[in-house]
């Protein structure tokens, strides 16, 4: 039921159609409307349409006109005693989507097309002319049903499904008017032509949209809730490889903060902000009615098979999802079929993937020079290597690492169907390589979904939408010294540039493998490229969500529907280490000398199996035709189980192979070094119930009510009641608003509501489980069991519960070619805290509580223009969103939360500030030296920092953690989005850039490239540093080959740095084939385009220029380290979609 | 109406249809939880076998204060470990994660004792048995608390399972004074301990050697000489023969200290470890006394480099000093490192699975306490006698003028102990019991030593000599838990 748009569509039209006729009836003052308006009596059971329009014109004396096709051979009930004749004709024309119209001396009946009056050749009117034609819409597709009519008259035909039309007119010289529902009216003068081609170009934004609410749809008029829109097509050009990437900067009161670059990676997605510490903070994804938690299902999907994107922000629209739609939701609607010829479509992307920005570091000489400088610094001697230009490498390690990559992306589908069946299916293949070497994301997609109407008032249907994903990953992060294979960044920027890749015997080049170049250099440098080519790390994942429903409509407006989802999704980890790695401490493996005991293998499993069953009844019903009612009941149940296996063979000396290369080669030669197996289960289940009210379009009110029950919390707190009201009032619809025909449209909306969030981490957090540890007794080494309590117990944990008021506008103008929303929000959220406590108590530093409380205030702000809508049609979206994150209360007299480094929690305060030391400069001198407090030992060189506090508040002539003091925050003031689409003729463009201002970032990245008392390459704006006292560059960075690094390397703002960005996101120029050429090539449309993806970023933030780039994206309240993730990658790609 | 009916009928039905109550009660199928764990005699062992296992993270770090600190051992600055860098150029501040580490761990185990404590009562068995586990319970307790008040000075004193988190925010300092009666009381209560374990499986448990040892090193911290004599004593004529310990100093020094050889005759109480079992089960003191630089073998082919010993203790191992064999010296490229054998396991195949025993209580020490304790109750002549057997053992002679010198002999057992007890935790509690921690640690800081052994102009101040307690500790509770003062 939810998601079958043609439903959506006429019900929509339905609606339209009724407050046409509402208002046309208000002013039509007539006979015929009299005797429309008479009360009359019938009584016809199982008769034809005919036989029944008959019945009614004689008994009402009307004379009804109407040469329209129908489907006559469907019988027609009707029964009426004493009621108006204008009531039983609509009961007649309904189920046949007719409406009715009094055009001077006849009642005619015509399809229902909003605003337009089909006539049928009325009799008396000469014919001479016959004009035929087709009408298209903007995409080159034929547009079926548009009225054509005649000028000034009531002569008018609409189009079939090819888009064709004939007319019979008096003359050639005559003036078309071409009509359609969410299209621009256009006038076309004939001058003479008979035959006639027209594009029709939509309305930028139609008032008729349909919306998705959760377990319904609802026509955007009657909205009185906070939801964002995204149409597929929107998403489908962009060369991003999941659906999540293609929100970024399209909608309104969602932050998308791209940590990771590597390929696939969807960006983390806030909604309104963070309320939660503890438990997630991630949205609930609805997938074609199916509810999850799991970001991977939706980001699994191919982006071109997303029908809509509809984003529930405010609390009263979320709530009838109740107990996990605390932090909004997510709803995706995926393509469904529609009545009609087969269309074939097949769309492809191919290009090539970029970094971004590349680091900027130092040149071999730069390197050299400063390598010098340190030397001297530290009284040593300069290694002859360093003077022997002519033995150095020329080694820019980014390019060993980082390479352009093909990225590809093709889909292939079909759909179409009958009045009765209505198919669609689809295939997609993804091709991403990874800028970084030996990454890459390899996806399968396919998609079926079939809609049968079995009788009138059965209607059942099947969608299932498996997908394969292969990923190969690399540990980025992590430091340059890393003894594992992560740190392949920092081991890229700190490698000296004037060592090689490799040997002249093929082997990697490894310092402390090289007896002359480990006595100069720091030997626990790791060659990257070692890592990368060892590092076998393979992901396999099936995922799928499949459906089926049956929606039965037993009388007129009452629609119960059953629909039973079952899913899998299953995760295997293959990974295997090989015996060529040479890590940085020294071991000796590598190609000519493999050290098997570098050898490890691991194999995971993870398999998630569920089924969803939702039941919901829906009753569309109406009193005295001004009140409109729409009332939902629905029961869920849900349950999950999840089973993780992990198998670690013992990979030393003796056991060298196992698992290798994701062939299983001698399994049974490993010993099992480690297994362990879980398995885990969820049960929940709802009762809910919705009501919207309507009067006239004008007066809107909704209220909503559900009841979960989670089994993830303590036994006496299970259960959880989450309501929901909201109203809207559209102004425009008021009769004094009518002299103000600027306005177009005006809505006030506010509403309130409860939402829940039980994504508490694993399935049991309110018990502690017991924990083996063993223990060796003996004289002979003996092992004995021990247990204890895993964790702190809290029996009594309930829902952590979000209260949100919303408080919002929609305004058009100039007939909607300005739209504008606002939204206010303020959201409470009393969280689930895993709050801390004292250590005494010898179990757990933390226990998890329903304590504390979280605000977040915003403001957001949606603006679409259309700037011109002649030939040359120039449209703009800005979007704006301010959050403002607060902790109002903690733990009872807890004011911080634990992370006590650089970054802290405190009551009254945003998530996540920034506590540092405060830079000053350097020591330039002994007399510096002597001057200014220290951190631990310093000498004249080093980064100085301010005495700020002491142990009493205030300054003690010592630097120590009184004097980290706030210095920023994480979070930005706001986050933008800005898109302009351009089309003139066949030609289209699209522009989109976004961003975010007022953030600060903490760039952990930075800090092995600061220069270390070792010989590492440092970054290009070192060549600031301090050099002397008469030269000590400028005061941010300390001398080469400080033997006090880990004070210049203090939590300080020296690696600090503002986090605003603009981003150029997409750029996409399209061509589309004059119809002429697709005619002749038999197609329907075609159209070439090139994108490009992440163009370039403007950021005062430097390295990879990716101020969001970290892991902890869903971590609320220790997030903003940058911590060197996977840069970000610029795509540029060529494309083509073609339809026939 | 009719289609109300409909509606309210289908209301009814999934008010009907929907699960059961019982249906949420969902518990982990694979593990026991601690609501359902207390069942039998062998859940309390369990515990109370977590309470030995939780040791090994109570004193993981033991050495960071009790040798870190003190003169004879540094960390190798090229680590860049700051944690361990202000502990050994002492500037320490409240952040120190081993600092934090250290109350932490101590009161996991404090917990596994109060577990055991609290749960015994309600499980049927035998009062022996019963009265077993409680004294060694008791025994861990006294241990963890004689370690945490000789570190942070005023804790706060738990003796039952905090169950909610308000409890555990109730709990203030307690005066120094109120943890030591805490600690001899139950210590005493662990003298009734078994004299000996005899199935394998038992053998490292805490006997009542254990804790009139103990008792004796807190009698002698507190200036009890006579008590402190008293227990020596008894431990000193404890039974020999079959069914005994037959504690005794062994022949060859090493011997002690030698994975293959876990609880010998010398070893009074130690933690545990194990080579060849689960990693987990391994020491890690032989990758953190050994050299942070590629100078090992492939096993243990480089360490941490923060458990290293100072040039100046090294100089102490005169040449037929046998206790030499556990000192090692290698080259490195940056510098030359010495450092202690006693963890380091020969027998391991990969690094960190090394067997040997982090000793907490052993013979020798007895023999250095009690030679202490007689020299300050005015025997010099018994000292003397005390000190020389500890010496011979090493191969050397005792210089009889110090037979007649309390002052002197005072100094050469403080000095002994500083050699025997060498890395094993005992230096900074050594020079704290008789005072003269601030004098050797200043002097210590002003020698020549190289910049990488000590920090320059680095002083123990009067503040210094207790450790801050974890600053998150306080944060999270001021009102309750106040920081030492000068932190």
């Amino acid at each position: 039921m939810v998601n079958n748009v043609m439903l959506v569509m006429k019900c929509s039209i339905l609606f339209y159609i009724f407050f046409s006729i509402l208002f046309n009836a208000a002013f039509a003052n007539n006979a015929y409307s009299q005797l429309l308006e008479k009360k009359i009596s019938v009584n016809l059971n199982n008769a034809s349409f005919d036989e029944a329009l008959n019945k009614l014109s004689s008994s009402t004396k009307i004379k009804f006109v109407f040469a329209g096709k129908i489907n006559r051979a469907q019988k027609v009930k009707l029964v009426a005693h004493n009621q108006k004749a204008s009531s039983i004709l609509n009961d007649l024309l309904q189920p046949f989507h007719l409406t009715y119209e009094v055009v001077d001396s006849s009642v005619v009946i015509s399809y229902k097309i909003a605003g337009a009056q089909l006539a049928p050749q009325l009799p008396g009117v000469k014919q001479q002319q016959t004009i035929r034609g087709n009408v298209k819409d903007e995409q080159n597709m034929p547009l079926p049903n548009v009225i054509v009519m005649l000028k000034g008259t009531k002569t008018a035909t609409s189009t079939d499904s090819n888009g064709n039309f004939s007319l019979n007119l008096p003359d050639n010289s005559a003036t078309l008017v071409f009509r359609s529902i969410g299209y621009i009216t256009q006038e076309i003068s004939l001058n003479g032509r008979t035959m006639i081609n027209v594009t029709l170009l939509p309305e930028l934004k139609s008032l008729n949209e349909v919306v998705v609410i959760g377990y319904g749809t609802q026509s955007k008029r009657d909205v009185t809730t906070a939801i964002s829109s995204l149409k597929g097509e929107k998403i489908a050009d962009l060369p991003v490889t999941n659906p999540t990437q293609a929100l970024v900067g399209q909608v309104s009161g969602v932050y998308l903060q791209q940590g990771s670059g590597a390929p696939g990676e969807a960006p983390f997605v806030r909604i309104r902000g963070n309320g939660s510490i503890t438990s997630g903070n991630g949205p609930l994804y609805v997938i074609d009615g199916y509810p999850t938690n799991d970001a991977s299902l939706m980001n699994a999907l191919s982006p071109q098979d997303i029908e809509s994107i509809d984003i529930l922000k405010d609390a009263a629209s979320a709530a009838i999802y109740g107990s996990r739609a605390g932090n909004g939701v997510i709803l995706v609607t995926t393509k469904k079929g529609k009545a009609g010829k087969t269309r074939f479509s097949f769309d492809a992307t191919t290009g090539f993937e970029n970094v971004m920005h590349k680091y900027d570091v130092m040149n071999a000489q730069e390197f050299v020079d400063m390598a010098k400088e340190g030397l001297t610094h530290q009284s040593k001697p300069i290694p002859a290597f360093l003077n022997q230009p002519e033995r150095w490498a020329n080694t820019d390690w980014q390019d060993v690492i980082f390479r352009t990559a093909p990225f590809k992306t093709y889909q292939i589908g079909a759909s179409g169907g009958t009045d009765k069946v209505q198919y669609s299916v689809s295939g997609a293949y993804t091709d991403q390589q990874g800028t970084i070497r030996n990454t890459f994301l390899k996806r399968y997609n396919i998609r079926g979904s079939l809609d049968a109407k079995l009788t009138d008032n059965l209607k059942v249907g099947l969608n299932v939408q498996p997908s394969f994903t292969q990923t190969r990953v690399q540990q980025t992060t992590g430091g340059n010294t890393s003894t594992g294979v992560d740190g392949i960044l920092a081991e890229a920027l700190t490698m000296p540039p004037i060592l090689p890749v490799r040997r002249p015997n093929g082997d990697y080049f490894v310092i402390t493998q090289d007896a002359e170049m480990k006595t100069i250099f720091n030997d626990e440098l790791s060659n990257p490229l070692v890592k990368l080519d060892a590092n076998n790390d393979y992901f396999n994942a099936y995922r799928q969500t499949g459906n089926v429903y049956a929606e039965y409509t037993p009388i007129k407006g009452l629609t119960i529907s059953t629909k039973l989802n079952a899913g899998i999704v299953s995760e295997k980890e293959e990974y295997y280490v090989e015996a060529f790695l040479a890590r940085g401490n020294g071991n000796t493996g590598n190609i000519s000398t493999p050290n098997l005991a570098q050898i490890k293998a691991r194999r995971k499993n993870t398999t998630n199996i569920n089924w969803y069953w939702s039941n919901t009844a829906t009753y569309d019903f109406k009193i005295k035709n001004d009140h409109r009612f729409t009332a939902l009941l629905g029961y869920d149940a849900a349950r999950q189980n999840d089973f993780y296996l992990t198998l670690e063979p013992r990979t030393d000396k003796d056991n060298p192979v196992a698992f290798v290369n994701q062939n299983v080669k001698n399994v049974q030669g490993a010993i099992l070094n480690k297994g362990t197996s879980e398995r885990t289960e969820y049960v929940f289940d709802a009762v809910f119930g919705r009501v919207n009210y309507n009067y006239k379009s004008r007066y809107l009110l909704s209220g909503s009510i559900r009841r979960d029950r989670s089994s993830r919390f303590g036994p006496g707190n299970r259960v959880g009641t989450f309501p929901s009201l909201s109203a809207g009032w559209n102004v425009t619809e008021e009769s004094f608003m009518e002299k103000i025909p600027v306005l177009s449209s005006l809505k006030l909306r506010a509403s309130y509501g409860e939402t829940g969030n039980d994504q508490l981490p694993g399935y049991y957090p309110w018990i502690a489980t017991m924990v083996q540890e063993n223990y060796l007794f003996g004289t002979a080494d003996a092992q004995v069991i021990g247990f204890r309590p895993g964790g702190f117990s809290n029996l009594d944990l309930g829902w952590e519960k979000n209260k949100q008021f919303d408080a919002g506008l929609d305004l058009g103008l100039f007939k909607e070619r300005i739209s504008l929303s606002v939204d206010f929000y303020n959201r409470n959220s009393n969280i689930i805290l895993l709050a801390d406590i004292p250590s005494i108590n010898g179990k757990a530093s933390s226990v998890i509580q329903n304590v504390g409380e979280v605000q977040n205030k915003g403001l957001e702000l949606s603006l679409t223009t259309a700037n011109t809508v002649t030939a040359f049609r120039w449209s703009t979206n800005f979007n704006i969103s301010f959050n403002r994150n607060k902790i109002t209360s903690l733990a009872s007299g807890q004011t911080q939360l634990a992370n006590q480094g650089v970054i802290r929690n405190y009551v009254g305060r945003p998530m996540g500030d920034y506590y540092l030391y405060q830079l000053d400069g350097t020591f330039n001198n002994a007399d510096d030296l002597a001057k200014y407090p220290k951190l631990g030992s310093q000498g004249v060189g080093d980064l100085r920092y301010k005495d700020l506090s002491g142990p009493n508040g205030v300054p003690d002539g010592r630097i120590t953690a009184d004097d980290q003091v706030y210095s920023g925050n994480y979070q930005p003031d706001f986050v933008f989005g800005f898109g302009n689409t351009f089309s003139y003729k066949n030609f289209d463009l699209n522009l989109l850039a976004d961003g975010t201002y007022g953030s600060e970032v903490y760039s952990s990245q930075e800090l092995p490239l600061s220069l270390s008392r070792w010989l590492e390459n440092g970054s290009a704006a070192s060549l600031e540093r301090w050099r002397s006292e008469a030269d000590p560059g400028n005061g941010r960075f300390h001398r080469a080959g400080t033997t006090n690094l880990s004070s210049d390397i203090a939590s300080s703002t020296r690696y600090l740095h503002e986090g605003s960005f603009l981003r150029i996101r997409n750029i996409t120029l399209g061509y589309t084939l004059p119809s002429g050429v697709t005619e002749r090539l038999k197609i329907q449309r075609l159209r070439f385009f090139a994108t490009g993806q992440n163009i370039y970023t403007f950021t005062k933030f430097g390295g990879f220029k990716n101020p969001q780039g970290n892991g902890a994206g869903n971590n609320a309240t220790n997030n903003g380290v940058e911590t060197g993730t996977y840069p970000v990658s610029r795509n540029i790609s060529f494309g083509l979609n073609l339809i026939f | 109406m009719k289609t109300i009916k409909i509606f309210v009928s289908l209301l009814i039905l999934c008010m009907a249809t929907s699960c059961k109550k019982s249906y949420f009660d969902k518990y982990p199928t694979d593990q026991s939880t601690e609501s359902t764990f207390y069942t039998d005699e062998t859940s309390i062992k369990q515990v109370l076998n977590d309470g030995y296992f939780s040791l090994r993270e109570s004193y993981r770090f033991y050495y960071a204060i009790g040798d870190l600190a003190a003169d004879g051992v540094y960390n190798s600055k090229f680590n860049n470990s700051s944690q361990h860098i202000t502990i050994n150029e002492s500037n320490v501040v409240a952040d120190n994660n081993i600092i934090s580490e250290l109350w932490n761990r101590a009161y996991a185990t404090i917990s596994r004792a109060n577990l055991v404590l609290d749960n015994i009562g309600k499980i049927p068995m035998s009062d022996q048995a019963k009265a077993q586990y409680a004294n060694e319970a008791k025994f861990l307790r006294a241990l963890m608390y004689f370690n945490l008040v000789r570190i942070y000075g005023d804790v706060p004193l738990v003796l039952t399972d905090i169950k909610t988190s308000g409890e555990a925010l109730s709990y203030t300092r307690d005066s120094k004074d109120k943890i030591y009666v805490q600690i001899i009381a139950d210590l005493k209560a662990a003298e009734e301990l078994p004299s000996v374990y005899t199935v394998n499986q038992d053998i490292g448990r805490a006997t009542r050697w254990a804790a009139k040892g103990m008792l004796a090193k807190v009698y002698l911290t507190q200036k009890n000489y006579a008590d402190a004599n008293t227990k020596l004593l008894e431990v000193i004529n404890s039974p020999v023969g079959a069914g005994a310990n037959n504690y005794h100093l062994l022949t060859n020094y090493a011997d002690v200290f030698d994975a293959a050889n876990p609880n010998n005759a010398e070893v009074i109480f130690a933690v545990q470890y194990g080579r060849g079992f689960d990693p987990i089960q391994g020491n890690p003191f032989s990758e953190y006394a050994f050299a942070n630089e590629d100078i090992g073998t492939t096993i243990l082919k480089r360490g941490t480099g923060t458990f290293l010993m100072t040039e100046d203790l090294a100089a102490k191992f005169v040449t037929d000093d046998q206790r030499r064999a556990t000192v090692n010296r290698l080259a490195g490229s940056r510098r030359s490192y010495v450092f202690t054998t006693k963890y380091f396991d020969k027998g391991m195949t990969t690094k960190l699975d090394a067997g040997n025993d982090w000793i907490i209580l052993r013979y020798a020490d007895i023999d250095l306490m009690y030679a202490e304790a007689q020299n300050e109750l005015g025997s010099t002549g018994v000292a003397y006698t005390y000190l020389s057997a500890v010496r011979t053992r090493a191969g050397l002679t005792t210089n009889a003028a110090l037979q007649s010198d309390p002052a002197a002999l005072r100094l050469a057992i403080e000095e002994e102990r500083r050699i025997e007890l060498n890395c094993e935790g005992h230096r900074w509690f050594d020079l704290l019991r008789t005072g003269r921690l601030q004098e050797v640690m200043n002097a210590h800081f002003k020698s020549a030593l190289s910049d990488d052994e000590i920090g320059s102009g680095n002083l123990l101040e009067d503040y210094e000599l207790i450790f801050p307690v974890p600053r998150y500790q306080v944060n999270l509770n001021p009102d309750k838990i106040k920081q030492n003062p000068g932190y």
